[in-house]
C-alpha cells in the first residue's frame, strides 16, 4: 500500500497541498483528479522525492519514504513519468528504456571501466528486458533502434512507460498519461495500464481524460485547491455534488 | 484539447532512415575510428621527415588525452568546463614536484599527479553540481584563473612564470626513454589506455547514465541514476585524464613556467571537443590534432595566422555543426547514397 497522509506544501503564500490523505492499492489503477492547480502534480512530485513536503508522511509498503531523493525513491519502488515528456531524446528508444535498469545492475563501476565479461552479459541483459517492454508497451519493433526524439509524440509516451518499467516498481506513478493522444490512443493506454494492474503494480493515474480515468480505476482521489474533497468508487464520485461543484463551477443546495 | 507542439512537429508519417549517435552501428564505428588512428600515428611517426614533425605529433597526442577527458564532461555528461587547463597544471606540476623533490619514479610521478588532479576535479564537483550551463561556465572559468594565479604565484612550489619548473629525462627503471622517438610510444601508449577507458565509458551503463543527465536530469533521477554523483565521477574522471596529460607534458617539455596553463589552454580544449565531435572519443583526438597542428601550418601566414585560424573555425562550425568527424561521416555516406541511386 502507498500511503500519503497529512501531506502538506506551500511555496511562499501559496498553500498548493493542505492536509492531503491519499492512499493506493497494488494491483489496482488509482486515479487523482482534480482541475488545473489543485496540487495534483506537486503531489506527485512530493511522492517522488522531487519536491520537499512541509509535512506529512509517504509510506511504500509500511516504510517511510518522505524526504529520500528521487534516485532513492526508485530504489523503494515507485517510479514515475512527467507530464511534460521527459525523454532521452538523443539515445536510441531501447537504450533509453535500458537505462530504466539502473538500480538492478550490479557490476561496480571499475568493473564497467573495464568492461569485464560480467558486464557485458549484464548489458545483454538489460537490452533484453527493454526490448520486451518496449514489445509489451506496444512500440513497434522498428522504432526500437532509432532516435528516441523522432518517434511519434504516442510513442514516446509509451517509451516513457516502459522506461519507468524497467525499474520493476511497485507503483508506477502516472502524470497525464494521455495527454496529447487521441482517443484511440487512449483506449489503448487504458487497456494497458489495467494489465500492469493485473502483474501486481499499483498505478497512481493522475489525468484530465475524465473517460479513461472512470474506465480504468478501481478508487478516485478528487483533489481542488490542494485539498482532495472526495474519494470512492468512480460511480460514487460521479455522483459526489462537490465534484460537480469543483470541475463545472455550479452552485449546489 | 490543446496538443503540444512535439506532436504536430513528429508527425507519426514513415521515418527516413536516422541514425542515433548512441545506436550499435555508429557506437563501434568511434571504436573503429579510434583503432585506425591509434594504428596510423606509430606509421606516421616512422615516415616523418625530422624530430620537429615528430613533436607535433607527440605534442596533439598529449593534447589528444585531455580533450578526451573533456569530451566525457562536455560531450556526454554536458557538463562544460573552462578550467581544465588547472588540472592540466596540477597533474604537471605534482609529477614535477614529486620526481624533483622525492626522486619518484617519472611513471609513479605521473600517475600521482594525474590521481591529485582527479581528487581535486573531485572534489569541484560537488560544490559545482548545483550549477548549470553558463553558470556552470563561468564557475570552472573562476576555478581555472584562481588555479592560475596560485600556479604562476606559489614560486616555492612551482617556479611560477620565472623561471619556471624542470624535470630531468624521462625513464623507466632507469631505461631512457627521453628521446622523441621513445616518448612517442609512452605517449600512445597513454592516449590508447585514455581511449580505451572513454570508449568502454561510451559503450556501458556509466557513459548512458551520463548521457541520461545531459538530456534530462530529473528523468535520469527517476530512473535511479544518482545525479550528484555521476557529475562528480564524470569531473573526476575529466580531471584525471587531464592530469594526466599535464604529467606526461612535464616530460615532454622538460621545461615550463605558469602560463602553459592559462585560459588559452582551457579554451583550446573547449575548441578541440567542439569541434571533433562531442560524442565521440576518436572525434576529441581528431580535433585535438587540428587544434594542435593549424597554428604551426599557418605559422608561414605570419601576420594572418590568427585570422586564418579563425576563419577556418568557422568554417568548420559553420558547415558542420555537429563536428568535423560528424560532418566527413555524413558526407561520407550522403554520396555512397548518391551513388547507389
Amino acid at each position: 500500500m502507498l500511503t500519503i497522509e497529512h501531506i502538506s506544501k506551500h511555496f511562499g503564500g501559496l498553500r498548493a497541498l493542505h492536509d492531503v490523505n491519499v492512499e493506493a492499492d497494488r494491483a489496482c489503477v488509482t486515479a487523482v483528479i482534480g482541475p488545473n492547480g489543485a496540487g495534483k502534480s506537486t503531489l506527485m512530485n512530493v511522492i517522488s522525492g522531487f519536491v520537499a513536503a512541509d509535512g506529512g508522511s509517504v509510506g511504500v509498503d509500511g516504510n517511510e519514504t518522505l524526504g529520500l531523493l528521487p534516485h532513492r525513491m526508485c530504489a523503494s519502488g515507485v517510479a514515475r513519468t512527467f507530464q511534460n515528456l521527459q525523454m532521452f531524446s538523443d539515445m536510441s528508444t531501447v537504450e533509453a528504456v535500458v537505462t530504466g535498469r539502473t538500480r538492478h545492475r550490479k557490476a561496480s563501476l571499475l568493473a564497467n571501466l573495464l568492461m569485464t565479461p560480467a558486464v557485458r552479459r549484464e548489458e545483454a541483459e538489460a537490452f533484453g528486458a527493454a526490448r520486451d517492454l518496449l514489445a509489451t508497451m506496444g512500440v513497434p519493433e522498428p522504432f526500437w533502434p532509432r532516435r528516441a526524439g523522432d518517434l511519434p509524440y504516442g510513442m514516446q509516451r509509451r517509451v516513457e512507460i516502459a522506461r519507468a518499467l524497467a525499474t520493476e516498481p511497485a507503483y508506477l506513478l502516472l502524470d497525464e498519461p494521455a495527454a496529447g493522444l487521441n482517443d484511440n490512443e487512449s483506449a489503448a493506454l487504458g487497456d494497458v495500464l489495467l494489465k500492469l494492474a493485473r502483474q501486481g503494480i499499483g498505478v497512481v493515474l493522475i489525468e484530465h481524460d475524465i473517460e479513461l480515468v472512470m474506465n480504468v480505476s478501481s478508487r478516485i482521489f478528487v483533489m481542488d485547491a490542494g485539498t482532495v474533497i472526495a474519494n470512492g468508487t468512480p460511480a460514487e464520485v460521479r455522483a459526489n455534488p462537490d465534484v460537480v461543484a469543483a470541475y463545472l463551477g455550479e452552485e449546489h443546495e | 484539447m490543446e496538443k503540444p507542439a512535439s506532436m504536430t512537429a513528429a508527425s507519426p508519417t514513415v521515418p527516413a532512415v536516422v541514425k542515433t549517435g548512441r545506436a550499435g552501428i555508429v557506437l563501434s564505428s568511434d571504436r573503429r575510428l579510434t583503432i585506425i588512428l591509434m594504428v596510423v600515428l606509430p606509421l606516421y611517426a616512422l615516415i616523418a621527415p625530422n624530430s620537429f614533425y615528430k613533436s607535433v605529433l607527440v605534442s596533439s597526442m598529449i593534447n589528444s588525452i585531455a580533450a578526451v577527458g573533456l569530451c566525457l564532461m562536455l560531450g556526454f555528461a554536458g557538463q562544460i568546463s573552462i578550467g581544465q587547463a588547472a588540472f592540466y597544471g596540477l597533474g604537471a606540476y605534482v609529477t614535477a614536484y614529486l620526481t624533483n623533490h622525492f626522486g619518484l619514479e617519472p611513471l609513479l610521478a605521473i600517475a600521482l599527479g594525474s590521481a591529485a588532479a582527479m581528487a581535486v576535479g573531485w572534489g569541484i564537483s560537488r560544490p559545482l553540481s548545483r550549477l548549470h550551463e553558463h553558470y556552470l561556465a563561468m564557475a570552472t572559468l573562476a576555478f581555472g584563473i584562481v588555479m592560475y594565479i596560485v600556479f604562476a604565484n606559489a614560486r616555492p612550489l612551482t617556479g611560477g612564470l620565472d623561471p619556471g619548473t624542470s624535470v630531468g629525462k624521462f625513464a623507466i627503471l632507469g631505461f631512457d626513454l627521453s628521446s622523441m622517438d621513445r616518448y612517442f610510444w609512452v605517449v600512445w601508449v597513454a592516449l590508447g589506455f585514455a581511449a580505451l577507458i572513454a570508449g568502454n565509458v561510451a559503450a556501458t551503463q556509466v557513459g548512458r547514465s551520463l548521457l541520461a543527465v545531459k538530456m534530462s536530469a530529473p528523468a535520469a533521477a527517476s530512473v535511479g541514476i544518482d545525479v550528484v554523483r555521476a557529475k562528480a565521477f564524470v569531473f573526476a574522471i575529466g580531471a584525471f585524464l587531464t592530469g594526466l596529460s599535464g604529467g606526461l607534458y612535464a616530460y615532454f617539455a622538460r621545461s615550463f613556467n605558469a602560463t602553459t596553463f592559462g585560459i588559452g589552454y582551457s579554451i583550446d580544449l573547449l575548441m578541440m571537443v567542439v569541434l571533433g565531435s562531442l560524442t565521440r572519443v576518436s572525434g576529441a583526438i581528431v580535433g585535438a590534432f587540428i587544434i594542435t597542428i593549424l597554428p604551426v601550418l599557418f605559422e608561414h601566414f605570419e601576420d594572418y595566422k590568427t585570422l586564418v585560424f579563425g576563419i577556418t573555425m568557422v568554417l568548420i562550425m559553420k558547415f558542420m555543426p555537429s563536428g568535423l568527424v560528424e560532418g566527413v561521416l555524413s558526407l561520407g555516406s550522403r554520396l555512397l547514397r548518391r551513388k547507389d541511386n
